[in-house]
């Protein structure tokens, strides 16, 4: 059918979106309509798994397609990437040990995984799902304009975590509104502020949230009043999470299949596939005993002819699990100790993540803060929702929430002796701000390098290092005569900001303050460049797949029409309309994103096959429309 | 009194305006009472802090900048982490009184570290029970132990703040019979002393706990 299109192109402004990129999924929902809506074109669950599928020739496949790979050929599907953000090798030797695939280091510490001999890094792959999200969101919306976001990371994400996550955003050509925690988001999507505001107790509404996702752990306490969500403590563990349940179910697995009359042999065991398969029944076993008293651990491996089942209780899960569950308890008591609380202060519990539905978690924080959690929302929809809504509020939609959060490590420098010298201390609330003097120790120094480590070790060495920054510029004086004061920021992201200024002159702008082992500008640039190609492709198989969809529509609402007026059309028209029916039948079926110009066309010229079908139509509607009526009753 | 250059609105803190919402950029260095609007004072009504806490923030954050060019954004961030900073510094106790002590002229934290002997023993007291708690077997009676010692500082550390309020005040008002400011630093000394250990305790708590 034509459609009358309004020509909003040029001025449309830039949707605002909320976006959770998760270790396992990815979501992205809008505030529509007064309420935050997770976005989901016809057809599509919305959620997109965070997995990247390298297939042999092929255009990098990402999402359900990605992760069905990841049996059949592990080595070239990459997923739980996020568990190696702004990571270097030696840190993430415990997450390597439980994926099938492999990763090196590239020149400036960052991980990458070596795929079919091109090396990718985690912001590399996470730019991917993004670009994939931007697609679904862009598909609901029914507008591929680039998007802003705000985007979510546990709420114990460090720096260099955060800074990863907003160069994956800027790689796939979002732009990042705000990095925010997602136990924080997670709160307003409970929209917990209109309960505090009935209730009215003095001193605000305290509430926990309680966030137990596919890869972490994030506790944080928060105060609610006059519609301001204060955080007030916040603590977790970055490796921890539902991939660490189906871990103990894994070692299950490999005890009793490596024990006693072993079925399968410990060079086996080690294989990345056989690994990937019993990872994969745990999980299925995992899932099947949050809904029933059992579940079975079933490992089929065909090839070394092993059909191995075992029955799991929850009894005995529970059991092997408890470790890791207790580790969660930690936390929380560290957090509401922060906070100067005790568990019975908490008004209210949130539960957020995906392994939140396993009873003996639920059970465990209902006696922890002796109430029942709040359960209402889908676990795994809550952090896109509450990021939604503060999308809404930084694009000027509402004044009537602000979130006030903290920074969930403390910052500090590396002083004479290796010794830390806090400068911002953990749950402190940020945006914030430090200012530290230095000064040269020799004639005529020009620079000055120091060490910036977050952490709360009382050696640099146990905390992270954001990476040694170098002072260059410093007017030529004698030592220990210049003033150079160094300001230390954590902005509304929580992220570092540097920047210094040598007082006895003024010198502002010669002196500059540069990170120096982190992804450099041009290598940032060039990922960039190539993500813009690649970012092509994305834009066109979304926009093959939106005109097959409109190829649809129009071809129903042609035989609809045709139904019903096909005798009012003279054979000519008739016949060019039929063939052109035709060819958007054909070209329904087109897949290669190559022929994109094609399909365009024939769309095009399907639509102005309808044209005289629409005016007989609208004819017959004004006749219908106008029947009885006098020119005065128009 | 200070004027809104916009509005003319009198200023309830010189980093924003009540009245046309407008926010300033403030080259000087102001203290935490003044970027808060109220006069210097020990004693402060925490929930009346925490609201003008709140009501600074809905001007002040970068979050309800977000349409406003880079410099304003830069002014709005800045401002926010001033009043941040600020109410760290009042809603505590210590901080405040200590903060106060060297306005009025008083010795620092770092130029008075002198304490009474008799103090010191008695820290070394707690200390050599923690140490003890910390190494016992019997978890119940570990924490028992910790949770007596913790009373016993809390209610000392109680006396020590309410006593130093008031002697801080009474400075404020230059009433004659004002105490020193060196023993008002003291008595903060020692509750430092006292929040030292009862970190400790958290600590020690956490690791029964778990």
């Amino acid at each position: 059918m034509a459609f009358i299109e309004l020509n909003v192109l040029n001025n449309e402004p830039t949707p605002v979106v909320g976006i959770d990129l998760g270790t396992t999924n990815s979501l992205v929902a809008r505030y529509v309509d007064g309420r935050p809506v997770i976005l989901k074109p016809p057809g599509h669950p919305g959620s997109v798994p965070s997995a990247v599928y390298f297939a042999e020739g092929e255009e990098p496949r990402v999402g359900n397609d990605a992760r069905n790979h990841a049996i059949a050929d592990p080595g070239n599907a990459i997923f739980s990437f996020k568990r190696f953000m702004g990571r270097g090798l030696s840190e993430v030797t415990s997450d390597l040990s439980s994926v099938p695939f492999d990763a090196t280091e590239n020149e400036h510490g960052v991980v990458t995984f070596d795929v079919r001999g091109t090396k990718y890094t985690p912001q590399e792959l996470s730019a991917r799902v993004l670009r994939q999200v931007a697609a679904v969101a862009g598909e609901a919306i029914g507008s591929h304009a680039p998007l802003s976001a705000v985007i979510t990371v546990p709420a114990y994400f460090d720096d260099a975590q955060r800074a990863a996550t907003r160069d994956a955003a800027r790689l796939a050509g979002i732009e990042v509104a705000r990095i925010i925690n997602e136990p924080t988001a997670a709160s307003l999507a409970y929209g917990l502020d209109q309960k505090a505001a009935n209730e009215g107790k003095e001193g605000g509404h305290t509430i926990a949230v309680y966030d137990f996702g596919g890869g972490t752990f994030d506790v944080s306490i928060l105060l609610i009043e006059d519609g301001v969500f204060r955080v007030l403590a916040t603590n977790g563990d970055t490796h921890l999470g539902g991939d660490d349940l189906d871990r103990v179910l894994v070692e299950l697995a490999l005890k009793e299949l490596t024990g006693k009359d072993p079925l399968l042999s410990a060079e086996d065991a080690a294989d990345a596939t056989v690994r990937q398969a019993i990872r994969l029944a745990a999980e299925k076993c995992k899932i099947e005993l949050t809904n029933n008293p059992a579940g079975e651990l079933h490992v089929q491996l065909p090839e070394l002819d092993v059909h191995w089942r075992r029955q799991v209780t929850r009894e005995e899960f529970e059991h092997l699990a408890k470790d890791v569950l207790m580790r969660t308890l930690t936390c929380c008591r560290s957090a509401i100790s922060d906070a100067d609380l005790v568990a019975s202060d908490i008004d209210e519990v949130v539960l957020v993540g995906g392994s939140t539905r396993i009873p003996a978690v639920r059970t465990l924080v209902e006696s922890f803060f002796g109430q029942k959690p709040h359960t209402e929302l889908n676990p795994d929809e809550v952090v896109a929702l509450g990021a939604s809504i503060q999308a809404h509020v930084l694009a000027g939609g509402t004044r009537d929430i602000l979130l006030m959060d903290v920074t969930p490590l403390s910052l500090g420098m590396e002083t004479m002796g290796g010794a830390t010298s806090k400068v911002i201390l953990r749950n402190s609330p940020i945006p914030c701000q430090h200012t530290e003097g230095f000064t040269t120790y020799a004639d005529n120094q020009s620079g000055i390098e120091f060490n910036i480590v977050q952490g709360e070790r009382e050696l640099a060495k146990d905390c992270r290092s954001l990476g040694r920054f170098k002072l260059t510029g410093i007017p030529a004086m004698p030592a220990g005569m210049p003033k150079v004061a160094v300001r230390f920021a954590l902005d509304a992201n929580g992220m570092l900001i540097v920047t210094a200024k040598e007082e006895t002159t003024g010198n502002v702008s010669e002196i500059t303050v540069e990170p120096m082992n982190s992804l450099s500008d041009e290598d940032l640039e060039g990922m960039l460049m190539e993500s813009f190609e690649n970012a092509k492709e994305d834009f066109d198989a979304s926009r093959l797949a939106g005109l097959i969809t409109e190829l649809g529509t129009m071809l129903q609402a042609s035989e609809r029409g045709l139904s019903n007026a096909e005798d009012k059309l003279d054979p000519e028209t008739l016949d060019e309309l039929e063939e052109a029916m035709q060819a958007a039948r054909r070209a329904r079926d087109v897949k290669d994103v190559a022929r994109l110009k094609e399909v365009e066309a024939v769309r095009d010229a399907f639509e102005l096959a309808t044209l005289p079908l629409a005016a007989v139509l609208m004819d017959a509607v004004a006749k219908t429309a106008l029947s009885g009526k006098s020119l005065d009753d128009i | 009194m200070v004027v809104c250059t916009h509005c003319n609105e009198v200023l309830a803190s010189p980093l924003a305006c009540d009245g046309c919402e407008s926010i300033f950029e403030v080259s000087s260095e102001l203290s935490p009472f003044e970027i808060f609007g109220i006069p210097i004072s020990a004693r402060l009504d925490r929930s009346s802090l925490r609201k003008k806490l709140l009501k600074l923030q809905r001007l002040l954050h970068p979050d309800f900048h977000g349409a406003a060019g880079v410099i304003m954004q830069g002014i709005a961030e800045h401002n926010t982490a001033e009043v941040n900073a600020a109410f760290e510094l009042l809603r505590d106790e210590a901080r405040r009184t200590s903060w106060i002590v060297e306005s009025l002229g008083g010795p620092s934290e770092s130029s008075e570290r002198q304490m009474p002997q008799i103090f010191l023993m008695e820290v070394m007291e707690w200390n050599e029970t923690l140490e003890e708690l910390k190494n016992l077997e019997d978890k119940a009676v570990a924490q028992s132990g910790v949770t007596d010692l913790k009373a016993e500082l809390n209610v000392q550390r109680a006396e020590l703040i309410e006593n130093t309020l008031d002697n801080v005040e009474s400075n404020l008002k230059q009433e004659g019979n004002a105490p020193p400011l060196t023993g008002i630093r003291h008595e903060l000394n020692a509750v430092r002393y006292i929040d030292r250990a009862l970190s400790e305790i958290a600590s020690i708590e956490l690791s029964l706990a778990s």
